[in-house]
């Protein structure tokens, strides 16, 4: 059994960082996307290192940046 | 022989109220305000309702969940401010009744305001009759509105008040006409009542920042649930935190 765990934060103005543990590539952006989609209107990525080396650390933090 | 008498007598005269007589109400930044704080409601909103059918009279919306795929609608609703009533008619599924006192006071500022945004179904007459009942508005009486309503387009009210009128005499000879302040309970009245209104309105306003947060937190915590995830809440400084966790088997 894996434990997929995500991190969200949203701050004062309704601006929302997620980060992602436990998930390999593409999937955890799929993951964020089902959870935070269409809340902000413009969507930033910023894949870690690890990202681009799957199957050795699983993570990767999305910026999902509220511009109303 | 000089014989000098003072005379006191009031006079009413006419006193003329304007926004200007209010020093802390500028009316462009409230409206500004307020149209803002509506409008990223209406966007949070709209992603909630985007699977609802939604209709609108007098400024209320009726919100129908005809296939119940948002549990706890009306819990994330509130949180983005919105008054939320939920009610039974012959429709399908859950049904809410929202109201917005920000909404409220842009329409208690200019009855022809109306909400846009959102893709409303034509209400029949029945739905009409349910939103009506189950709308819980700011109350404001007609005199109260008429008032606002002058104020706010940059008019001005003429009310009745008394000014004294001081005359001395020497002998039948007028030597001196004094006029004191004007007095007007009117004006006090609705300088007052109109200052509370705004004070409302910006601690409203105020709140939204707040309503945001809360609202956004409280819809993902709402969705992650949904999917699976257990979700725990934490605060730190200024932020919300969610920490959603699932075990895939």
């Amino acid at each position: 059994m894996k434990e997929q765990k995500i991190i969200i934060d949203i701050d004062d103005k309704g601006g929302i960082v997620g980060d992602v543990i436990g998930m390999q590539g593409t999937s955890c952006m799929h993951e964020l996307d089902n959870i935070l989609k269409d809340l902000a209107r413009a969507v930033e990525y910023n894949p870690k290192s690890e990202y681009f080396s799957q199957g050795q650390k699983e993570s990767a933090t999305v910026h999902n940046y509220n511009r109303m | 022989m000089s014989l000098i008498k003072v005379y006191s007598a009031f006079e009413d005269v006419n006193v003329c109220i304007s926004l200007k007589d209010l020093s802390t109400v500028d009316i462009d930044k409230i409206r500004m305000a307020c149209g803002n704080a509506v409008a990223q409601k209406i966007e949070k909103l709209k992603i909630l309702v985007s699977s609802m059918n939604v209709y609108e009279h007098q400024n209320a919306l009726l919100v129908n969940d005809e296939y119940e795929t948002c549990d706890g609608f009306d819990t994330v609703a509130q949180k983005f401010g919105f008054n939320v009533k939920p009610v039974v008619l012959h429709l399908d599924g859950k049904n809410y009744v929202l109201t917005d006192p920000i909404i409220d006071a842009l329409v208690a500022m200019d009855e022809s305001y109306k909400i846009e945004g959102l893709n409303f179904k034509e209400p029949t007459d029945e739905i009409k009759k349910v939103i009506s009942e189950n709308a819980v508005h700011e109350q404001y009486s007609d005199d109260f509105l008429q008032n606002l309503r002058i104020l706010t387009s940059g008019k001005e009210i003429t009310v009745q008040g008394r000014q004294e009128v001081k005359t001395k005499k020497d002998n039948d000879r007028v030597i001196n006409v004094t006029r004191g302040d004007i007095m007007s309970e009117d004006k006090t009245v609705i300088l007052n009542k109109t200052q509370a209104f705004f004070d409302k309105v910006q601690k409203n306003v105020n709140k939204n920042n707040t309503y945001m947060q809360e609202g956004t937190t409280a819809l993902i915590e709402n969705r992650a649930k949904q999917l699976g995830y257990s979700v725990q809440q934490t605060k730190i400084e200024n932020k919300q935190r969610l920490t959603l966790k699932r075990v895939m088997v």
